[in-house]
Order: structure tokens, then sequence, then C-alpha cells
């Protein structure tokens, strides 16, 4: 039975061997505000010791090393061994950072993480459940997984960027499903999430990644929306839960664990495990919802709440009588977007615009960061050298205070376009109530010509049935011509004298003994061509054939030049003469 | 008294009977409609050029003028409408041009973009193009049939195929008929919303300003899937939309 075990453990142990070397990266969270850090874990796959850097260079980030891990565990008789490495990563700025891949040196080699992005908004501190165990470093103590082996399995948390919000603002929001890592499973698609008094975004996945948790790894499931309250006054935004079949750690058969005792150790955790269906939920949060601030609300306030920058461009710079001027505006920043107006026009006398056209590009899965792209479309009504010029005005909710970006008009030469003569108010018109004759458009448009049916011509029935004519006359004619070409074609004039010449032989064996060597010459010619002479010129014919024909050419002359002489064949000859002509023809057909 | 008069005659009597009675009154529809354009009774003349349209084969210059009637009566979306369907008619129709430019500034629509095949439309006569192409495309064929024997008149036949065959792609290409086959126009003064699924209570993307116009791409009872300007696609509700190209 040892010998078994010895023999068990040397095979896992070159399993462990087997195990691809890897070092991986990930944040607690991809966004955080100024000042508030969160931790950075690098993770080294299969090694007993490694070589990082104690901290990483990022302008405006300070990342410095404060933890190491180490794991051996065996899940399934599968050994498993990793380091983790966890920083802190305190933002100093607020903006999107990349934190490029850290190089690990395990055993001589230099392995290299992947690369981590972090978005740093300015502002409050993201704000977490009460009893959830901790997201964002520094982690809170509360509610963790308990020592002395009681390790919590899972649990889920949900984040808010802020505790105070406005009406309309959009919050950044993350739902977290948190799952030791010693077990193992499958998790549902997405968390249910859902409530009164406010609009969610549809859920975004965020990468899978690891997080040590009061000295325990995790794995962490993220999901993040924009949550947008719609009433003022205390928003509680309900648990969500997510679905998920888990393999637990479960107790081993009666009298397992005796054996490993034999050995002096304890079982391995992860051996034995158990199925288990669970309902992760995270824990209700409060929001404090106030409505936007009517003090310094200016009249065309559009409703965007949010950070933002504005740039414009215009062009052409130069528009001919008539032709159009388009205002490209670009408004960029982090806010609701979705509920954001156009920028309002000043100074637009002398112009005629058009409702602007707009276009989002969201830079994040919630719609959060983004820019939005408005057009104006404008046309002189006078001759005008400067565009109208543009205001932007939003709610900073830093600040509680209105904030209005403003684009001076741009220079340009446009001319003024011709004014249609009854044009103008088309909207505004009533109609006269006393019939009495007035000048209209209709009048003075004299239209002759235009199409007459709503069907395209080549889908009138006489359209297509003059081309079906016309098809047929040419396939007919394709015909003609091909028939006539072949009629003409070699083959065709060697089978119809094959023919002729069959039928020749057919009459001569059925002729007259007077008429047999007349109709004989004629079946020579027709083979031979030119006289009966010509025979002489065909290669091939044994000497008794030539006898024979010899001997006919001379009974032809004979007849020919004696037509007062009866010649008739005898029933021998006539049968050789038969059998050579035959041999003739059989050749000629060929 | 016995009828002595045959039944084929007695059918084809009775058949001139009833066209020589219509005629008029189609034709009275027309100037009566044009009459009471007029003097301002603008409702009347629009009901009147209906009832022309009905009996009677489209022509833009009627749509045309439907359309100034109904710019007078304060409808721009039936305007846009009709000056849009004279505009198919007759891609040429300059006056027709303008004026739905007009009404669709009216209504906050942006201008339709000019491609090329609007383009290739307002300045040459379709269907003459498409004529001479089928012209040019037959004789290149019996010409290639009949003379196949000659490499120059072969080279001439296939010149001649291949140009007629373009002048016919072209005419097909370019004719709005062809084009606004599947469009709908919203017709519905409060707009159209545009829905994520054919259901009532599902999520509402966005709502489409009267005098849209949207490209079919399907349709499922009363829910019509289709293409909207900015090239999203989403579910419409047909009650609110009509059909560029009258159906028949």
């Amino acid at each position: 039975m040892r010998v078994v075990i010895l023999w068990m453990g040397l095979f896992l142990a070159a399993l462990a061997g087997l195990q691809a070397q890897e070092a991986t990266a990930g944040l607690s969270s991809p966004s955080t505000s100024v000042g508030q850090p969160v931790e950075l874990v690098v993770t080294v796959r299969d090694a007993r010791s490694a070589d990082v850097p104690q901290k990483i260079d990022v302008a405006g980030l300070r990342i410095e090393l404060f933890g190491r891990a180490t794991r051996f565990e065996m899940n399934n008789f599968k050994v498993t061994s990793s380091l983790t490495y966890t920083y802190s990563v305190v933002p100093l700025n607020a903006g999107e950072f990349t934190i490029p891949p850290i190089e690990v040196q395990v055993d001589k080699k230099t392995l290299k993480t992947n690369a981590a992005r972090l978005s740093v908004m300015a502002g409050a501190a993201p704000q977490q459940s009460q009893s959830a165990p901790l997201p964002n470093a520094p982690l809170p103590r509360a509610d963790v997984p308990p020592p002395a082996g009681q390790v919590t399995p899972y649990f889920g948390d949900l984040l808010l960027s802020k505790k105070k919000a406005y009406v309309g603002e959009v919050v950044p929001a993350e739902l977290r499903y948190y799952f030791n890592s010693r077990i193992s499973g499958e998790v549902g698609d997405r968390p249910n999430f859902g409530g009164e008094g406010f609009t969610a975004q549809k859920l975004s996945h965020v990468p899978k990644r690891e997080q040590i948790v009061n000295g325990e790894n995790y794995v962490v499931f993220g999901f993040q929306t924009g949550i947008t309250p719609v009433k003022s006054g205390a928003l509680e935004i309900p648990a969500s839960s997510l679905e998920a079949r888990l393999q637990v750690p479960g107790s081993p058969p009666p009298g397992f664990a005796d054996i490993f005792q034999q050995f002096g150790g304890a079982l391995p955790p992860g051996m034995f495990t158990s199925t288990r269906d669970v309902s992760i939920q995270t824990k209700p949060v409060t929001l404090e919802v106030v409505p936007v601030p009517k003090e310094g609300k200016p009249e065309n306030f559009s409703g965007a709440i949010g950070k933002f920058k504005m740039e414009a461009s215009v062009s052409p710079k130069k528009a001919a009588p008539g032709d159009p001027v388009t205002i490209k505006v670009l408004v960029t920043g982090q806010g609701n977007f979705d509920a954001m107006g156009a920028p309002e026009l000043t100074e637009d006398e002398g112009w005629r615009s058009y409702p602007p056209t707009d276009k989002f590009e969201p830079a994040d899965a919630i719609h959060f960061t983004g820019t939005k792209v408005f057009e104006f479309v404008l046309i002189a009504k006078k001759d005008r050298a400067q565009t109208p010029g543009l205001k932007f005005t939003y709610l900073d909710p830093a600040t509680g205070k209105y904030e209005s970006l403003i684009q001076a008009p741009f220079d340009v030469e446009a001319k003024a376009g011709e004014a249609r003569p009854e044009a103008s108010p088309v909207g505004n018109v009533t109609p006269s109530p006393t019939p009495r004759a007035e000048p209209s458009a209709s009048q003075s448009v004299v239209h002759v010509g235009g199409n007459s049916s709503w069907v395209p011509l080549f889908k009138e029935p006489f359209f297509i049935l003059v081309n079906l004519a016309v098809a047929t006359v040419w396939g007919l004619v394709l015909i003609y011509v091909i028939a006539r070409k072949f009629s003409e074609s070699k083959f065709m004039l060697r089978r119809a004298n094959s023919r002729r010449l069959t039928r020749l032989i057919a009459d001569l064996e059925n002729c007259e003994d007077s008429s047999f060597y007349d109709q004989a010459a004629g079946c020579l010619i027709s083979v031979v061509g030119g006289d009966v002479e010509s025979w002489d010129g065909i290669s091939g014919l044994m000497d008794p054939d030539r006898q024979i024909l010899s001997s006919l050419t001379e009974r032809i002359s004979e007849s020919k030049y004696s037509p007062n002489a009866v010649l008739k064949p005898t029933t021998e000859e006539r049968g050789r003469v038969m059998q050579v002509l035959k041999l003739l023809v059989s050749q000629y057909a060929k | 008294m016995p009828n002595k008069i045959p039944s084929p005659l007695r059918n084809a009597v009775a058949a001139l009977i009833l066209l020589s009675s219509t005629f008029p009154a189609w034709c009275d529809d027309l100037s009566e409609a044009r009459s009471r354009a007029t003097n301002g009774e603008h409702a009347e003349a629009i009901r009147l050029y209906d009832r022309h349209l009905q009996t009677g084969r489209p022509s833009a210059s009627v749509y045309f003028e439907i359309g100034e009637c109904a710019i007078k009566s304060a409808n721009p979306t039936a305007a846009a409408l009709n000056f849009r369907r004279a505009l198919i008619l007759d891609p040429r129709f300059e006056a027709a041009r303008k004026a739905l430019a007009e009404a669709n500034l009216a209504l906050g629509i942006p201008p339709d973009p000019v491609g090329w095949k609007a383009t290739i439309a307002s300045k040459l006569p379709l269907d003459a193009l498409l004529i001479t192409g089928v012209v040019l495309f037959w004789l290149g064929l019996f010409f290639a049939v009949l003379c196949f024997r000659v490499r120059a008149r072969l080279l001439a036949s296939v010149f001649l195929i291949l140009s007629g065959g373009t002048l016919i792609v072209l005419a097909w290409l370019c004719d709005p008929r062809v084009e606004f086959r599947r469009q709908s126009y919203v017709v519905s003064p409060t707009g159209c919303g545009v829905f994520n699924a054919p259901v009532d209570n599902s999520e509402k993307l966005t709502k489409l300003a009267p005098g849209s116009v949207v490209t079919v791409i399907s349709e499922r009872g009363r829910w019509i899937y289709g293409q909207l300007p900015g090239g999203a696609r989403g579910w419409f509700l047909n009650e609110g939309l009509e059909s560029v190209i009258p159906r028949t």
C-alpha cells in the first residue's frame, strides 16, 4: 500500500513539473478616484521563488510592493503552486493609466505579465457596501474570512463610485462576486440587477482577476454598469444575485484520512469536493440623490452632468451661395452622454440652421466616458464673415456648480443663398378661410414629363414581352446558324456520301444483269472519284482484288464502247465484283 | 320584342358608354382640383387630386401640386411626401427638388444626401437610357451570331454588348422607383418610436421625426423592421408609416 502511495506522490510531482510557468497581473478595480488606492496583484504560477521589482514607475501613480504569499494547492489530484505579489497603487492624478508589463525573474528565466489599465476619476472616493469585504485597497476588515481554516468560500459586493449623486447623473457601479481560489465551478452569465427609482446601463463583463482578501486568494468576477437616479431622495440599490455551481471542499471517505496520518501529514486541500448550486448576493447600498441645483441654473441647461471639454471645427471656410457650412463639435469627458443635449448656437443672426445630428463614441462599456459629436449644418441668409458661436453648459457634480464652455465664432466667407419666393414660413401658414384666388406656386410651375407609372420600365409587361420576343428570334437565329455550320462540316458531307454509296451497292445487288456493269461503273466512280481508271491509285488492295477491278474496268469499257453488245456477268463474277466494291465502300466509310 | 343585337356587340357598346362616362369625370377631377387650389380651397383640392390619382396614372405634376396644397394647408409632412413622390416619378423635376428641401427644412429633417445615383438620375432620362442599352445589347448579340467568323466584327459586337449592358445596369441602379421600393415615410405628426424588439413594452431606442424616411427590411404583423437614416436598425409600428411609393 505504501508503495502505491509513494508512486502516486511521484506521479503528482511529475504532473506539477509539467505545469507551464506564467505571470499575470490584475487590478482589484479598473477604476478609482484620486487618492483612493487599489491593489495590483501579480501571480506567478508554478514557481517557488521569484524576483519582482519593489517599485513600478508610472507617471501619476505610486506603485509599491507590500505583500507576498506562496500557495500550494491540490485540486482533484492536480497540484498547482503559485506566488502572489501584491502592490499598492495610489493614484496621484486623474486620467487613464496603463501599467506596463512587469518583469518577473523565475529560475533564470524572465517572465512578463500583461499590462493593466486603470481609470482614475477626480472627486469623491468610491463607496462600498457596509458589510462587504474589500474591493479597493486598503482592504476593509469587516466581514472577512475568519482565520483558522474557516474560509468564506464566496461572497458578493456592490461598489458605487460615489455616495451622493444628482438626479440624471450617471454613477459608475461595479458588481463583484468573490470565489475562493481553492474552489472551482461554473458561474452564471450575468447577475440579475435592477430596481425602482433608477435606470441602469447594460451590464458589462470585467475581465476575471485575482485578489487577496485577508490573506486568502479570491477569483473575482466583476460586472460594470452605470446607474442613473431618476428621482431625488434616498435611493436603495437592491441586492443582486449571481447563480453558480461550485465544487466546494468535501470530506474524504471513512478511513482515508488515516492513511495520510500514517505518513504524518494531513489531507491535501481540495482533494475531495462536492458540487453545490449557490446564489451569491450583494448587499443593498443606499445612494443619496439630490435634485440639480436651482441656483445659477442657466436657461439653456441641456441636462449634461459630468466633466466635459469641448472642441469645434468648421468646414468649408468658403461657401458659395446656398452652400452649407458645417460646424463639428466634439464634447469629450465623463458624464451622462445619453441624456445630453446639443450645444447652443449664439450670434446666429443671418444664418439658417438645421437641428444638429449627433453621434456618441463611447470609450468604455458603460457609456460613461467618451466623445459625443454634434454637426450643425448652417446656410447663410446674408453674406457672413463669421459663423455663430457655441455655448455648452453642464453641471459639474464635484463642485455642484454649472459650468459653461464657450466656442468663439469661426472666420468664414459665406455668401447668401438664393431665397425661394414662396418658401418662407412653411410650417406657420394658416389656410385662408376665404376661397379667393391667391398666387399659388402650382400655377407658376408648368411641368410636363416624367414617368406615369410606379413600376420601372424593365418590369413593365410590355417591355418584358418585347425582350422575350427578341430573345426568341435571337435564339432561333443562333440555332439556324449552328445547324448550317454543322451541316457543312466534313463529317456530315462524308456521312452523306457514305449513305449514298450504301444505297448504290444495294441497288447494284438487286439490278438486272444487263445493267450490272453500268451501275458498277457508277458505284466505282462514286468511291474513287474521277473515272473508273482511278481505282489504280487506291493503296492497300490485294492482288486478287486488283485483278477483279481490272477485269471490271475492261468490261465497263467494253460495255461503253460497244453499245450494241449485251454483256451479262456470270453469278460468280457478279459476286466477286460485289465483294470488292463492298470492301471499297467500307474502307471509304472509315 | 326579341333582342336582335348580338351579345359581343352589345358588350362593346356598353364598354364604350362606360368609358365615355368615366373619362370626363377623371378629367373633371383634375381640373376641378386645380380650380379649387387656385381659389385657396386646399383641403378640397387635395381630396380631388387624390381621387384623380386613384383612377388615373400617377403624374409628377399632380403630386407636386398636392405638395403645394399641403404646404399651404400647413402640413409640411404630407407636402414632403408628395414632393418626394413627384421627384421619384421625375428625378429631373428641379422645382420638386427645391420644394422638398424647403419642406424638410420646415420639418427639421436633414437634406437628402446627394449620391452619384441621384446625380445621374437628375441629369439623364433613365427610360431612354434603358431603351438605348437594350437596343445596343441586342444589336451586339445579333451581330455576334451572324458575323462571328470575322474577328473585327466580333470585337465590335462585344463592344456593343458591353456598352448596352452598362447602360442597362446604370438605368436600373439609378431609377428611384427601384431604390424607394422598400422605403417608408413617417407621416404621424407625433413621429414614430423605434423599438428594440417587436413588442409593445420593449426598450425604446429613439424616435423618428415626422418626414423621416426609413428602409423596410422585413415585416411582422403590424411591426416593421427597418433601417434608420443613420444606418441603425430597429422596429417600428406600421401605423405611423406610409410607403413612399404608394401601394396599389
